[in-house]
């Protein structure tokens, strides 16, 4: 049997954690409370989103004071602190929007290896680049609240967008 | 009604009542033990309960490894460390703790360093680190309130800078639980109030926190009824044994619902006020209870509200309006705080229990990256943690 959907899943999670990888950096970039966050992180931190079993992955690096995005893959990727999603459906729920973050956890779809502490920082900076990249109404959704968004994170989530592509 | 998907796990065998120390030898034989390493501290072996530890194993002609009595006030990584040692150079083949959360999470400690051989326990922090089957582990509570007999997750403090290390890991089940009212007999006052808190805490907040199903209610509801009905009577008078039996068995129940369910705010504020001001946990949870219960309304009033019937009964509940249930829950846990303040000593602030003002902020900071905070409804940034422990601090 083939089952395509199953081929369309994986492409569609690893197309979003992609550019939730790529948003990360920039965000960490112009986003004082990004910055803030990761500044807490070691240097050269490497934070992992993967699928179980056997990915796709995505991996970023804790640099100087930003995110660096270090891409994607179709293996089952290991770091300081890897985000596990347990199967390709719940990583579809999730990074689609229609399952959000606190309550992917609270369903035990996710499963986190790494120091807690560390994964509470990752989880607010994941928050933020979230609130940049979905429309109001959908990050309402997605978040436990509303990220404040006066005229400069605007102006900066506008950036990001800009940016985004390359 | 049902959340759209949950899961609940309780695999711990519960044995307990009258006498039920004297079956250690054949629970360990089912285990396939021998040379049990029993873990302890000062306070519990004068307060003669390795004795009755001892004269079981005697009965069950089985030999003790060594006992370890070092355990200090909320375990540390050093002492792990130290344990882990003394089990090897004894050639023991199982744990059993003696004591309360402290000297159970120690237990789990050395089970870690032991399984995984490493000289180190920080190397494993965090969640889902350890994969091999861990040694046979039997718990015997003598606290009635932090409920680790059957959790996975064991608090570890780390003194250098003062925080307290979570480690979880599904391996970190005891194998089974002792629960003999003899074992809690002993504890002073204060100490039986503020465990009691803690129990009653974890039965209160799995009750609303973001896990909460349907199985995690029943062990719930069944513990704050508990409770309700026993804490301050064990506390006013140690050697009621149906009191003292009732919680024993009440704080395993609330660790069965919370394990499950998850606790929130309160457990993240009082763990960050423990590694920072190394106040008791179940004196901050004590304090924060009706704080975060408060803080908490807005968006789980109903389930806070469902909790007046089986605090405070029927009657109570059917007289008080529905919007005015949580408030009035939160006014009996008040009255009850009081009541434990006046026969024990039990802190009802921050201030009391020794709190200083300039380590609010490092309190705060602290609580945003506590683990349970993701699983309290509501969420909670820096300003509004440090609002809550200015509450927590001056009683208003
Ligand atoms: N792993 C978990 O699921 C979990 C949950 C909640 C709390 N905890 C941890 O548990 C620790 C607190 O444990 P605790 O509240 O049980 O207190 P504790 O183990 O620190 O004991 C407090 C004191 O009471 C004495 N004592 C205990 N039992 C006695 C008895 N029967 N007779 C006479 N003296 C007795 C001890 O000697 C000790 O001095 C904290 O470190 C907390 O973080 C763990
Ligand atoms: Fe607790």
């Amino acid at each position: 049997m083939n089952y395509g959907s199953n081929k369309f899943k994986r492409s569609t999670v690893k197309f979003v954690m992609g550019l939730l990888g790529k948003a990360l950096e920039k965000v960490s970039t112009v986003d004082e409370e990004v910055r803030n966050e990761a500044g807490a992180l070691p240097d050269g931190f490497i934070a992992v989103m993967t699928i179980l079993p056997n990915g796709p992955s995505m991996r970023a690096k804790k640099e100087g004071d930003h995110f660096k995005y270090l891409g994607t893959s179709n293996l089952r990727e290991d770091g300081d602190l890897v985000v596990m999603f347990k199967n390709l459906e719940s990583a579809f729920m999730i990074l689609t929007g229609q399952l959000s973050t606190h309550r992917a956890y609270a369903q035990h779809r996710v499963s986190v290896k790494g120091d807690i502490v560390k994964a509470m920082i990752f989880t607010r900076c994941l928050n933020v680049v979230q609130a940049y990249l979905f429309p109001g109404p959908l990050a309402n959704l997605v978040l436990k609240r509303k990220l404040p968004m006066p005229l400069n994170r605007q102006l900066k989530r506008l950036q990001v967008f800009l940016t985004l592509p390359f | 009604m049902l959340p759209e998907y949950f899961e609940f796990f309780a695999p711990v065998k519960i044995v307990s009542g009258k006498k039920a120390v004297e079956n250690l030898p054949y629970e360990l034989d089912q285990l396939q033990a021998k040379r049990p390493f029993i873990v302890t501290d000062k306070g519990i072996e004068q307060a003669g309960l390795i004795d009755i530890i001892r004269k079981a194993m005697d009965a069950g002609e089985m030999e003790i490894g060594a006992v370890f009595d070092g355990t200090p006030p909320d375990s540390s990584i050093a002492v792990v460390n130290e344990a882990a040692k003394i089990y090897k150079d004894n050639n023991c083949d199982s744990i059993v703790a003696v004591g309360g959360g402290s000297v159970i999470d120690t237990a789990k400690g050395i089970n870690i360093v032991i399984t995984e051989g490493v000289d180190d326990i920080s190397k494993l922090m965090g969640a889902e680190v350890l994969k091999k089957p861990m040694k046979p582990f039997i718990v015997i509570p003598t606290t009635a309130g932090t409920g680790s007999e059957v959790t996975l997750v064991a608090m570890i403090s780390n003194p250098e800078e003062d925080v307290k290390m979570p480690f979880t890991s599904y391996r970190l089940f005891p194998n089974a639980a002792i629960i003999d009212p003899r074992m809690t007999m002993t504890m002073p006052p204060k100490i039986t109030a503020a465990t009691g808190m803690d129990a009653l805490t974890h039965a209160i907040e799995a009750y609303y926190c973001n896990q909460k199903n349907p199985f995690s209610d029943a062990y719930a509801i069944t513990a704050i009824k508990m409770i309700s009905q026993y804490l301050a009577r064990a506390v006013k008078n140690g050697k009621d044994e149906e009191a003292r039996y009732v919680m024993a068995n009440a704080a395993t129940i609330a660790g069965i619902a919370f394990s499950n369910s998850m606790v929130g705010a309160i457990h993240s504020l009082g763990h960050a006020t423990g590694g920072v001001a190394h106040v008791p946990h179940g004196v901050a949870m004590s304090i924060f209870l009706p704080v975060g219960l408060e803080y908490n309304i807005p968006k789980s009033g109903k389930y806070i509200g469902e909790l007046l019937l089986y605090f405070a009964g029927p009657e109570e509940y059917a007289k008080t309006r529905e919007d005015q249930r949580p408030y009035r829950l939160i006014e009996l846990i008040n009255k009850l705080r009081e009541e434990l303040h006046e026969l024990s000593g039990l802190p009802l602030t921050l201030k009391e229990a020794g709190v200083k003002e300039d380590q609010f902020e490092e309190i705060a900071e602290h609580t945003l990256n506590d683990g349970a905070l993701m699983f309290n409804p509501r969420d909670l940034n820096k300003e509004e943690a440090l609002e809550l422990v200015k509450k927590a601090y001056y009683g208003k």
